[in-house]
């Protein structure tokens, strides 16, 4: 049971961004991908979620063939994205905002504990859930976008860039709440310049670059590789 | 005087806010502006009276297959002409709308003739007085109606599952795919409501006019209040064809009724000059 990206190739128009890269998100484990800006991370994620067609290679999950679906079809397989720019509905409440988040769904039982689990998760978002969401904070806006990427009750959540524009104690107590989210059964596939924030809640990493996969091992072996440190660690 | 102003102007302005709705939803969710929606009102009526005299069917049924047709014409048009369409400019696309509502226009005047039909009232156009006021039921029937349809558009767009796609389609295309919601499914009933929000304005107003091929260029005012409302706001819509009902009407009676069609191109430039965002119109949102 897993994600696993084959020979993945994307881009837009000629530019091939993405030139064959193939790493395994294994159920329940947390994965990241590292790498520099116009590496091919969020393109991946993009790819993966259904929001852009691939132009080679497969995405199987858990043994279903993804590739080719549309965004919409693919979290009704039990895959949600958090995007990079969130994408949140800026005029609607942070309720209506995790309410639209179950819109594959019909169990009201699940959804309510799903809710409540999100709120225990983020009582941030619980406090605001009248708010319109273009009124949240910048680190209130991802703690919506990653509730209402759980709302869909995925089995693999994919983040974009999670930490972008966030203060260092925010990030901190983000990345803290995705070991929380491993531990109700959700992998998740994480995108982050910040490697150190990364790899530090990550089981396994791979680092790309220019599109293709440069290096990959367990979180402890590329803390400790010497070229991943001076690359990114600093 | 100026009740009768207000009566008079309400009555015509709901028939103009309900187009302009019919504008306003369409473009918020596609972006595009549909130039053919008043010869889709002009259609809608044909129905009416071809089910009615060539099918003998009661009044109810025949607007009920009006309404029906309007619906699934709104359809085709997304899957015929704007889905296979969607990566060409926005441009050729309202091009399209254009050449839809011409073809319509002109199918109808080589199908029914250039001559204007008689459509039936909903209610009794002999008016009555109250107190200063002369009122007219089939205008009260028109204003009715007219509300009951904006009351249950809005329902629909808060309370159903059907429409709060919509809604979340409106404020992020992008957003509302990554929760499962089909943009292109979303697209199609989109259509379908802006042309059924226009077939009731065009049975509704055929009776007060006449019923010609050109009646649909009674669409332009739905246009101009939709411009007056801000063109991205539905209660906006609403208030500019009640605004545009009552400014015409006014113009007619204490200027020249000569003035009464000129005031709603007036109104449609002096806003496009001084308020770009219309009365009620919000900057765009984009980003959160």
């Amino acid at each position: 049971m897993s994600l696993e990206i084959a020979g993945l190739e994307a881009g837009y128009g000629s530019a091939r961004v993405v030139q064959g890269i193939s790493f395994t998100v294994p159920k329940g484990s947390i994965v990241t991908l590292l790498g520099p800006n116009g590496a091919g991370k969020s393109t991946t994620l993009r790819v993966i979620a259904g929001l852009l067609k691939p132009l080679g290679g497969s995405i199987m999950l858990d043994g279903e063939r993804l590739d080719g679906l549309a965004a919409d079809v693919v979290v009704r397989h039990g895959l949600a994205l958090v995007p990079e720019r969130r994408e949140l509905f800026p005029s609607l409440s942070v309720a209506e905002n995790l309410a639209l988040g179950a819109y594959t769904r019909s169990d009201r039982a699940g959804i309510a504990s799903d809710l409540d689990m999100v709120f225990t998760l983020f009582p941030r978002l619980k406090e605001r859930r009248q708010q319109y969401a273009r009124t949240l904070s910048g680190g209130e806006q991802q703690m919506l976008a990653i509730g209402r990427g759980l709302m869909s009750h995925p089995r693999y959540l994919l983040l974009d860039e999670p930490s972008l524009g966030l203060a260092p104690l925010l990030i901190a107590e983000i990345f803290r709440k995705l070991s929380d989210v491993r531990v109700g059964g959700t992998a998740i596939l994480l995108v982050e310049q910040n490697a150190l924030a990364a790899l530090a809640v990550a089981d396994y990493g791979y680092v790309l670059e220019t599109g293709v996969v440069q290096l990959e091992g367990t979180s402890a072996s590329l803390s400790a590789d010497e070229a991943v440190r001076q690359t990114y660690l600093r | 005087m100026l009740g009768q102003i207000l009566i008079s102007g309400i009555t015509a302005g709901a028939v103009y806010a309900l187009v302009a709705l019919g504008f306003v939803v369409l473009h918020r969710g596609t972006r595009v502006v549909h130039f053919g929606l008043g010869d889709q009102m002009t259609m809608s009526a044909y129905v009416v009276v071809i089910a009615q005299v060539f099918l003998g069917a009661p009044f109810a049924i025949a607007v009920l297959l009006s309404l029906g047709v309007s619906a699934a014409f709104g359809v085709a048009i997304e899957r015929g002409v704007m889905r296979p369409l969607r990566r060409a400019p926005l441009l050729v696309m309202v091009i399209a709308t254009l050449a839809i509502g011409g073809a319509l226009r002109e199918g109808l005047r080589a199908s029914m003739g250039p001559l204007p039909w008689p459509v039936p009232f909903l209610l009794s156009p002999a008016p009555f007085t109250m107190g200063d006021l002369m009122l007219v039921p089939a205008n009260l029937a028109v204003v009715g109606v007219a509300l009951a349809v904006m009351s249950g558009l809005f329902v629909i767009l808060r309370f159903t599952r059907f429409g709060r796609a919509i809604v979340a389609v409106y404020e992020n295309p992008t957003g509302a795919a990554i929760v499962g919601i089909s943009v292109p499914g979303v697209h199609a009933r989109l259509w379908g409501l802006a042309s059924v929000l226009a077939a009731v304005a065009g049975i509704l107003v055929a009776p007060l006019i006449t019923l010609s091929p050109d009646m649909g260029t009674i669409g332009i005012k739905g246009f101009a209040a939709a411009i007056l409302g801000g063109f991205n706001s539905l209660p906006g819509a609403v208030a500019g064809g009640i605004l545009l009902g009552i400014a015409e009407t006014a113009a007619g009676v204490y200027v020249s009724t000569a003035m009464k069609d000129i005031i709603s191109y007036a109104l449609l430039i002096l806003c496009v000059l001084l308020l770009p965002r219309g009365l009620f119109g919000k900057a765009e949102s984009r980003k959160v």
